[in-house]
């Protein structure tokens, strides 16, 4: 990689960092983001359409049939800078409520080291989120580092996220941390067992344990190239475990990516 | 602040290529050469040069590593340390004809 684009990927993840330590954001529990990031990226000129679905279940009616469906398109604008735009639907969980149109998302991954060349590769992730209905929720801003090491066949990705609501509406004022964790056993292309955590621990000036989420549970993950078309067909599918009461007893989620050359 | 760029330049350094990497270069949707000798037990930079008019994806299943080499130009790929062994690795663009394996010795 040429030194300048090496040097001007820290100086932006930097600039950003410092931009973002400016504000404060709360956490709350999103099925949609059932998805533990890489900080490796396949490359610039690299296009990806994306569907992520997620539901829960759960004997108690407040907690149950929370759904949300999400459609992405994303794009490799640099080797070490991917962007991505989402357009959301949910459902809000108990009886009676419908699927609505939920708002975009504008999503940013910097990756800050080359596969290998550390310990552990490093990467960024920034989002924005407008909701479609400002009058009831919050737009939101999160930002956060992306860790992953190889300990033999096995792949450990670690995400850390804070976040800050935005807009007229802020139910959790304050900035809010949130974690999403995976192991994966790199068994085939095709099929790579994991086991996977996603928690929030709520707004950092305080925390309270007995509304926080905490989901765990077993996954897998593949990729199957198409051969008549260009590219690779990926999927990642997990059913999550509620930890704490708060938790919806179980969630299950569906990826589903198509990433080809543009 | 010095420490810092002394440790951003140390980081610019390492990614620099150097005569002793192996070197892989992709000509007419191939590898060359298709079967490379790499030094096991130790950490190195495999350099891959990508000749073609076209993108090419540099992916190794085994060696847990994907990387687009775009037309006219050179990508390093850290790797290691590797155990005794063969390692196939492919071009996802062209998986037909780019195809070759690192032999660690």
């Amino acid at each position: 990689m040429p030194l300048s684009q090496r040097t001007e990927r820290w100086i932006l993840g930097a600039c950003l960092a410092v931009w973002l330590a400016g504000y404060a954001l709360p956490a709350r529990a999103d099925i949609g983001e059932l998805y533990v990031y890489s900080p490796i990226l396949d490359g610039a000129g690299i296009a990806e359409i994306e569907y992520r679905g997620a539901r829960t279940f759960d004997s108690d009616p407040a907690k149950d049939n929370a759904q949300s469906q999400k459609l992405s398109f994303g794009y490799g604008i640099t080797d070490w800078w991917f962007v991505e735009a989402y357009g959301e639907f949910a459902r809000d969980p108990g009886p009676g409520n419908s699927t609505h149109f939920d708002g975009t998302e504008w999503e940013s991954v910097f990756q800050l080291t080359e596969p290998g060349e550390y310990w552990a590769n490093l990467g960024l992730i920034a989002e924005y989120e407008r909701v479609a209905n400002r009058k009831t929720d919050s737009d939101e801003l999160e930002f956060g580092p992306l860790l992953e090491h190889d300990f033999g066949p096995t792949t450990m990705d670690l995400n850390l996220v804070l976040t800050r609501q935005l807009g007229p509406v802020i139910s959790e004022p304050g900035v809010s941390i949130a974690y999403r964790w995976e192991t994966r056993w790199r068994l085939f292309p095709q099929f790579q067992p994991a086991i996977e955590a996603f928690g929030n621990f709520g707004p950092i000036s305080h925390f309270s344990p007995g509304e926080q989420q905490q989901l765990f549970g077993p996954g897998a993950a593949g990729k199957f190239h198409l051969g008549f078309l260009p590219g690779d067909l990926q999927y990642d599918i997990g059913y999550l475990f509620g930890l704490t009461p708060s938790s919806p007893a179980g969630t299950v989620k569906i990826i589903l990516e198509y990433e080809f050359p543009l | 602040m010095r420490a810092l760029l002394l440790a951003l330049t140390v980081s610019l350094l390492a990614s620099a290529a150097n005569a002793d990497d192996p070197q892989l270069v992709i000509k007419d949707h191939k590898f060359q050469p298709e079967r490379l000798e790499v030094p096991a037990g130790v950490k190195f930079k495999l350099m891959v040069r990508n000749n073609d008019p076209t993108a090419e994806e540099f992916e190794s299943f085994q060696l847990n590593r994907e990387k687009v080499v775009p037309p006219g130009k050179e990508i390093p790929v850290f790797l290691g340390p590797l155990d005794r062994g063969e390692y196939p690795f492919f071009g996802d663009f062209h998986q037909d004809t780019a195809k070759g394996v690192l032999v660690a010795k």
